[in-house]
Order: structure tokens, then C-alpha cells, then sequence
């Protein structure tokens, strides 16, 4: 069982449940349950799927029911679709590997149905609740602190807990849960048979937290070797060294350690990043934080995605492998396939790392230490020798036959221990077990009439008319006949549900054309709503030019107005001038006459 | 501070006795007085009386030699309390440093028969547990806990309640032994907090919540653990069949009960589930421990709280 699974999510844990699936299959009849995630199914839809041979079956769960923190690890409608997997597989034993987004309650189904189970702890997810111990600014959480632990889980899963800002009590009340948490976990990693961990680490850091180490098994994962057997002849020399890097790429896994170790590398190295990058929790840029802190000039080919079989032909293109991770890796599935294709690699001296990187299988450097990767790159790139002395080996690696071996080993020893009988049985439970073992073994119409005896005694006893109590005799007697009914109810109702068929059809015929119309009466709105914009633009060029010519009249008007007045003013110049002119056509006749007369006067005078 | 004393039944709890009692030690010392603390061991096997004795050594414990389940654990641990108020308390509780006080601060009313602090929940959320309404619907007492439809802690006046959860309840030492402790006839379990509570409101005491005094339930499932899920319904089932038996005095109640359960055999017999009948039949071959427990609960009239008034007689 585990959180997810091929080819939809590819990863460390996957490939490792695929290979040793694989490797126990000739004899064993395999089967994995894993969650889907896919708000396009309902919630805790059980489905199934091949995948190379191998039967999954997926249990969606979307935490789109999710109340609070507690469903993050524990889920009835999980634990029910779990159980159903259960019933139909029958397995003889369950091997867990991860129950991140499937229930915590298994540990408990399990033992309550007697089924042997074993548990492979891949990261720290029974120990940090964000899996990797890595506060929230991506240092590594030394110590655990739940007051510290808070403050990180809250903001990560924020819609799982009371709007605002905690007050004390609230946060008392949550310090509590993860108290809780613990408790439980301690319970779950308790009620599994064996505890499998991939490293001696591992190993270490669990049963520092109280679990009997005697309990956990430190089995390497194995790697099949076949296809990584020519990548070293296939190798190609290239002008500058490759440095790659293999995996998802998210910030715990230190791919930004290793950019920030090529500054000034650049006229030496060029670097492959290959995987895809995921949200972490609620870190969702991380990819874009990257490409903007290539240092300049150091070429960066960012890959993405890769299946699992292309990893042999990515590494024919990589000189040197970096594992930079920050956190306390539980194993290093990428270290173990560079070995296997013979490539010197440079490590971070943290968790699994450490015990798989001796000092002649490659280099180390300070977990985070940009500049000591650093330092060690350069000592790889000046020693050709050094880096053909720590080349991986394949002898290096497990095979999945050896994994398989041991693996296999713990599931006889946890079988072997089922089949002692069990711890003897409590009388006081017995006592009532048995009793309920006895009236299920009842057919109904006995116990009906059992019952029916019992009320009408009973209701004598409370002082009630036990007549009622007839209606169980007839119920009794004439099941046969209510359960026919039932039947012919039952086929009603089948009748009226294919009914219920066809009238929905109908109506969603109807609701078709309904929306044909609709949009036809729509696209017509539109239209008159346009011509509408048009009209009302027309109007008001209308109205404006109506405006203009009323200005103008009133312009007009008032000229003529003016001209009129005008007119008047001359008119009565005129007449002024009329008057004055015949005033001075008068006085000018009259000095003409006395003129004339004097002129007159005068000749009459030469005469 | 009044002395209290603390009576603890365990079954194979070792490791949370371990983890839970010196917090309830420590807040007993803090309150300060002659407070008592008796664990009721019901026969583990896990070591439990060994650890106790070595290191708890102040802690009264008495082994019974087989396991009699919570009700008569709590029972035998109440013949040794000497302090006239006693708390109940599951193993799997762990309280805080200063829950008491407010507790006990409730005993200052004369009617007081229990209180109850606020119960919270880690695995549910860390809401409240122990907020108890009653309620008589289709023939029978129903009890709802509308702490839980909150996320995180809610519920903080203080009020009265239907009944103080079994888990982690103050009771009146004196009333309890006059109600006789838990009725272990409700055997296996449950239904024994609530019949206290019924019966106590009966009688014209009450049952307080106390929301200052807060503890942590960290639900373990003991019983989940050992009982399957059938046996737990059916099991529940009985005991509020009993409850009513023993306890329901009102004629209209009564005849409605008898007529829910009519009903509820036919609805459910048709759909071919039989865990009522099986569980009626189960109450049924009890009801010889309950009916003659009726007489002492008649004469009372004291008004239980109830969300919903029952109906009239129907005939």
C-alpha cells in the first residue's frame, strides 16, 4: 500500500515498490493499493488499473472532506474503501509503505482481522507531518519541538483549522492534536509486525524514538543493474564536464545548492537538471526561483519529467551525479544509479548519504554548503585520477533478487508469528460476545418471535397495552408476504428509475432546445442591443446637431435682431439726414433765390 | 483548596498512566490539599501495577483479579474514596495544570450532583466532547454532542448538561453511592454516565459543564480495539433499551417508546438489517436486572433538560 503510484506519479518509493513487486511475483500473487487524487471522481472511489503486469487498485481521496488535521491521518471513507480491497484480495500479508493520504487506521484493521503486516519507512512522515523535516524556510528540523511544529503545520494545511489568528486555547487545543499525532503514530509503527527501513539511518532515528530496534530491519532497496550495464562504453566525451542531477525537483532535495556550487564553474561545466517540479506543501514557485538563480553564464538545460527507463540513457550524459539534498534522505535511490552506471559522484553528507558514500566511493560535502560542493567539484575537475579511483561500481548496488531475499525473510518470520495462537481472550469481553454470537446465530422469525414475547411481557411490566405488539406476529408470520411486496416495490421502483431514464432523457432534450433558444434569444438581445447603441448614438448626434441649429437660430435671430435695430437707427439717420438735407436744401434754395436775385439785381443793375 | 479524590480504572493502559498521570498529579499538587487518587486496575497484564508501585508510589491502587469492565472498576475504587467530591477519570485523559479549581469552584451549588469540565478532543479536531443535550425523538432519549459539529474549541459558558461524560466527571460522592455508582447491568459498557445524569436531574440535582476546566481525551479506542464494530452498536443499542426500561415513567413516553421500537423493527426488518432486533432481543433477556431497578426511580419529578418536550399520549 501506498500514497501513489506508476506511471502517474514516479518517484522513489514507486520504483521501488514496482521492483520489488516484480522480483516477488513469479511465486506471489501481488496486488497494490494506492491513492488516486482527481477531483473528476467522487471521493473514495474505489478503481482499478494494470501497470506492467501488476494489479493497482486506487482509493481517491481528494481531502475534499476534509474537516481537520485529524483526516490527514486517519479517514473512515479511506479505512472503509481499504477494508473492500481487503475483503475482495484476501491477502496473507500486507506490506505498507507509505499512508500519507490514506488512513492511519489500517494498523488497527489489520490486527482486528489478524492480518500479518510489515511497514517500510521511506521518509519521516510518522515523525514530521510534512514528511521531511524541514522547517518551512527549508532548514533541517534537528530537534523535534512540537511548540515549533505548530507554527509549521498550521499555515500548510491552513484550511484544516479555525479561521484567524489562535487564541491560547486554540492553540492549546492544537498543541494537544499533535500530541496526538505522536500517540498515535507510536501506536501505528507499534502494531506493525516489522518495520522495514532502507539504512542503517533510518534504523538509528527510529528506534531513538522508542521504537524496539530488535522490531526494524534495515534492507537496502535493490536496483536491477541490466540496463545500466553499457552507459560507461556509450558515454560520449563532451567539450565541458556534466554535472546532472536526477529527481524531483523540490526544495528539500537542495537542487538550488547545487546551482548556486557552479558560480564561476561556468568555463567548466555545464549542468542537467532532469525531474519534474512539484508543489511542496505550499511552496509552488520553487522551479521559477531556480531558473532565476542560475549564476550567469553557467549553462543550465532544466529537463523536466523522466520515466523511469530513460534514467540509463540520462546518465550516458552525465559526468559527475550530485545528490545535494538538505533533508536526511532515507536511502538516495539516485546515488545507488549512479553507481550502477559508474559515474563518480559528490554527495551531501546527511541521513542515508553518509553511510552509502565511504570515503572510496565518492565525495561528501557539508549538507546546504554551496561552497564546499564547490570545493569538491573543482577537486574532481583538477584530478582526472580521483574521479576514475571513486567511479561507482555495480557491486556496490543490491540486486532486487537479494532485496527480494531478505524482504521475503521478514514476511516468514511475521507469518510465523501469526500462526502462534493468540494472546488468551478476556471473560468479560467473551461474556458478551458470546451472547451476541448466540442471537445472530438466531434465524429472523425466531428472534421475531422472541422479541414479539419479550415486548408483550415488558409491556405488561410498564403498564402498556402489549396489543401493539401483535404487529410483530404479523410481521413474523407473513415476512414472506411483506417481503414480496418489498419486491414488487423493489421492481416499481426499477420500472420507475428506467422511467425516471427515459423522462430525463426527455428532459434534457428539452433543456437542449430550451438552451437553443435561449441562446438564439440571447444572440437576438444582442443584436437589438447593439442596434440600440446605434440608435442612441444616432440620437445623439441628432440631438447635437439639433442643438447647433437652435444655436444658430437663435444666432441668426439675434442679428436679425440687431440688423432690425440697425435698420431702425438708419432709418432715423435717414430721417435726420432727410430733415437736415432738406433744411439745407431749403437754406441752399433760399441762398440760391437770394442768390439768383442778387445775380438778378446785379444784371438788372449793369442794364 | 477542598481535597477531591480521583478514582482511575485501567485496563492494560500502562504506557498512558505513564504518560498522563503525573500531569494530573502535578495540577493536584499545584491546587494543593489532601487530594486522593486510587487506580482501579481491572486485571492487566501489561505491568500495570508494577509501574504504579514504582513510580507512583503515592497513588492507592486496587487490583481486582479479573477484568469487570469501567462501571465496576469505578464502583470498587468509590468504597475506598474518603472525600465528598470524586472524579471519574479515564486513562486516557490528560488534564491541565489548573482544571480543577473550576471544578471544583461548581461545587458551591447545593444541588450539584456532577460536573463535567470541557472534555476537548486532539483527534477530532480539538473540539468538545463533553457539551451533552438530550433530546426524545421516535420513541426514544436520544443524547447529542453539538461540541463536535465545531472545529476547535467552543462552548464557553458554562450551562447545564444532560449528563457528565463517565470519562472525566466530578461527582457528589455521597449522591453517587446513593444512586448506587455506575450500573454495571449495563454490561459491557455504555449508557451508564447517561442513566446517572437522568437520574440525578430526576432526583432535582444538576449537572453542570465547567468550560474553564479544560482536559484533553486522547481517545485511545480501547474499545474499539477489542470489541468488533457490530458488537459496539449492539451493544449501545441495548443499554438505551435498558435505559429506558429502568428509567421512563411518563405514560405518553412510554407508550411512544414501545411504539418506536415497533417501528423501528419493521422499518428495519424489511431493509433485512438486524441489529435492532438482535439487540432488542439481547435487552429483552436483561430486562429481568432493570425493570425491578423501576420502582426506585418512580416518585421522582424533576425536569431533565430536553431540547425537544416529549409528545402527548397517543391513545
Amino acid at each position: 500500500m501506498t500514497n501513489s503510484y506508476l506511471p502517474h506519479s514516479v518517484g522513489g518509493v514507486q520504483l521501488h515498490i514496482q521492483t520489488l513487486a516484480d522480483s516477488l511475483r513469479p511465486q506471489h500473487d501481488v496486488r497494490v493499493l494506492a491513492r488516486a487524487n482527481t477531483t473528476e471522481d467522487e471521493e473514495y472511489a474505489l478503481r482499478e488499473y494494470e501497470y506492467r503486469g501488476l494489479r493497482i487498485h486506487t482509493i481517491n481521496n481528494t481531502f475534499r472532506e476534509a474537516g481537520h488535521f485529524f483526516f490527514l491521518y486517519a479517514d473512515r471513507g479511506v479505512d472503509k474503501a481499504m477494508e473492500e480491497v481487503l475483503d475482495d484480495f484476501q491477502p496473507d500479508l500486507v506490506h505498507v509503505h507509505h499512508l500519507t493520504c490514506l488512513s492511519t487506521n489500517l494498523a488497527t484493521i489489520l490486527r482486528q482481522r489478524n492480518i500479518p503486516a510489515v511497514m517500510t519507512l521511506h521518509d519521516f512522515w510518522m515523525i514530521c507531518p510534512r514528511g521531511q523535516r524541514l522547517h518551512r524556510d527549508g532548514t533541517f528540523c534537528e530537534t523535534i519541538d512540537r511548540k515549533r511544529c505548530h507554527g509549521c503545520i498550521r499555515p500548510t494545511w491552513d484550511f484544516l483549522f479555525p479561521e484567524g489568528e489562535p487564541d491560547a486555547l486554540t492553540v492549546r487545543a492544537e498543541m494537544e492534536m499533535l500530541a496526538a499525532w505522536d500517540d498515535r503514530v507510536h501506536r501505528v509503527l507499534t502494531g506493525f509486525d516489522r518495520l522495514i527501513v532502507p539504512s542503517r539511518y533510518f534504523r538509528e532515528t527510529f528506534s531513538a524514538r522508542g521504537i524496539e530496534s530488535e522490531r526494524i530491519v534495515a534492507i537496502p532497496h535493490g536496483l536491477e543493474p541490466a540496463p545500466f550495464k553499457h552507459v560507461a562504453e556509450r558515454r560520449k566525451p563532451a567539450s565541458k564536464t556534466r554535472v546532472g542531477y536526477l529527481g524531483t525537483v523540490i526544495p528539500s532535495k537542495g537542487v538550488h545548492v547545487l546551482l548556486e556550487a557552479t558560480d564561476g564553474l561556468e568555463d567548466w561545466i555545464e549542468v542537467a537538471i532532469h525531474g519534474e517540479a512539484v508543489p511542496y506543501h505550499e511552496d509552488k514557485d520553487y522551479l521559477a526561483r531556480l531558473r532565476a538563480s542560475v549564476p550567469a553564464g553557467v549553462e543550465v538545460h532544466f529537463h523536466g519529467r523522466y520515466l523511469p527507463d530513460q534514467i540509463a540513457a540520462i546518465l550516458e550524459e552525465v559526468d559527475i551525479l550530485v545528490v545535494p539534498s538538505i533533508w536526511p534522505e532515507a536511502f538516495g535511490l539516485t546515488l545507488q544509479e549512479g553507481f550502477l552506471a559508474g559515474i563518480p559522484v559528490v554527495a551531501a553528507d546527511i541521513g542515508a548519504l553518509t553511510e552509502f558514500v565511504p570515503e572510496d566511493r565518492g565525495l561528501l560535502f557539508k549538507p546546504g554548503d554551496a561552497g564546499d560542493l564547490r570545493r569538491q567539484l573543482i577537486r574532481l575537475l583538477d584530478d582526472p585520477d580521483l574521479a576514475r579511483r571513486i567511479r561507482g561500481r555495480a557491486e556496490w548496488v543490491r540486486t532486487p533478487g537479494e532485496m527480494a531475499a531478505d524482504t521475503l525473510a521478514v514476511y516468514e518470520d511475521v507469518l510465523g508469528k501469526h500462526r502462534v495462537p493468540e494472546e488468551t481472550q478476556d471473560p468479560f469481553h467473551e461474556a458478551f460476545r458470546s451472547r451476541v454470537e448466540a442471537v445472530q446465530a438466531i434465524d429472523r422469525e425466531a428472534l421475531l418471535e422472541k422479541a414479539a414475547a419479550g415486548l408483550t411481557g415488558l409491556a405488561e411490566n410498564l403498564g402498556l397495552d402489549s396489543a401493539p405488539v401483535g404487529m410483530l406476529k404479523v410481521l413474523g408470520g407473513y415476512s414472506w408476504r411483506i417481503r414480496e411486496d418489498f419486491q414488487i416495490q423493489a421492481g416499481e421502483v426499477a420500472w420507475l428509475r428506467a422511467d425516471r431514464g427515459t423522462l430525463l432523457e426527455e428532459r434534457k432534450l428539452a433543456a437542449q432546445a430550451y438552451e437553443e433558444q435561449a441562446w438564439h434569444l440571447g444572440r437576438e438581445i444582442e443584436m437589438l442591443r447593439g442596434a440600440r447603441e446605434e440608435l442612441l448614438e444616432e440620437r445623439g448626434r441628432l440631438l447635437a446637431a439639433l442643438k447647433d441649429h437652435e444655436d444658430q437660430i437663435n444666432t441668426l435671430n439675434r442679428v436679425h435682431q440687431e440688423s432690425v435695430e440697425y435698420a431702425d437707427k438708419v432709418s432715423a439717420d435717414l430721417a435726420v439726414r432727410d430733415m437736415v438735407l432738406r433744411r439745407l436744401s431749403r437754406s441752399f434754395l433760399v441762398r440760391c433765390i437770394a442768390r439768383v436775385r442778387k445775380i438778378r439785381e446785379f444784371e438788372d443793375f449793369k442794364q | 483548596m477542598n481535597p477531591i479524590s480521583v478514582v482511575i480504572p485501567s485496563l492494560n493502559g500502562s504506557d498512558l498512566l505513564a504518560a498522563f498521570l503525573p500531569d494530573l498529579l502535578q495540577a493536584l499538587e499545584t491546587a494543593g490539599g489532601d487530594h486522593q487518587v486510587i487506580v482501579v486496575d481491572n486485571a492487566s497484564t501489561d505491568g500495570t501495577v508494577d509501574l504504579l508501585a514504582d513510580r507512583f508510589p503515592q497513588i492507592e491502587v486496587v487490583s481486582l483479579e479479573e477484568n469487570r469492565g469501567f462501571a465496576a472498576a469505578v464502583n470498587t475504587g468509590l468504597e475506598t474514596v474518603k472525600h465528598p467530591w470524586v472524579l471519574s477519570l479515564n486513562n486516557d485523559i490528560r488534564v491541565e495544570a489548573d482544571f480543577l479549581e473550576p471544578l471544583v469552584s461548581a461545587t458551591e451549588d447545593p444541588d450539584l450532583f456532577s460536573a463535567v469540565p470541557r472534555i476537548l478532543l486532539p483527534t477530532f479536531g480539538g473540539c468538545v466532547e463533553s457539551v451533552m443535550e438530550a433530546e426524545f425523538t421516535d420513541g426514544f432519549i436520544q443524547f447529542s454532542q453539538p461540541g463536535l459539529a465545531v472545529k476547535g474549541p467552543s462552548f464557553d459558558r458554562p450551562r447545564d448538561v444532560f449528563f457528565a461524560v463517565g470519562g472525566c466527571g466530578l461527582y457528589h460522592t455521597a449522591r453517587l453511592k446513593e444512586l448506587g455508582g455506575f450500573d454495571a447491568a449495563y454490561h459491557p459498557f455504555y449508557w451508564e454516565d447517561i442513566d446517572l445524569g437522568y437520574r440525578a436531574w430526576r432526583r432535582g440535582w444538576t449537572v453542570r459543564y465547567v468550560p474553564e476546566s479544560i482536559v484533553h481525551h486522547r481517545h485511545r479506542g480501547t474499545i474499539s480495539r477489542k470489541y468488533s464494530d457490530s458488537e459496539v452498536k449492539r451493544a449501545m443499542l441495548k443499554n438505551q433499551l435498558l435505559f429506558h426500561w429502568k428509567n421512563l415513567h411518563d405514560p405518553g413516553m412510554l407508550e411512544n417508546h414501545l411504539y418506536g421500537i415497533l417501528f423501528r423493527l419493521l422499518g428495519e426488518d424489511v431493509r433485512g438489517d438486524r441489529a435492532f432486533l438482535e439487540s432488542l432481543v439481547l435487552a429483552l433477556e436483561d430486562a429481568g436486572l432493570f425493570l425491578p431497578k423501576r420502582a426506585a426511580e418512580a416518585g421522582f419529578s424533576g425536569e431533565v433538560p430536553m431540547k425537544k418536550q416529549p409528545p402527548p399520549v397517543i391513545s
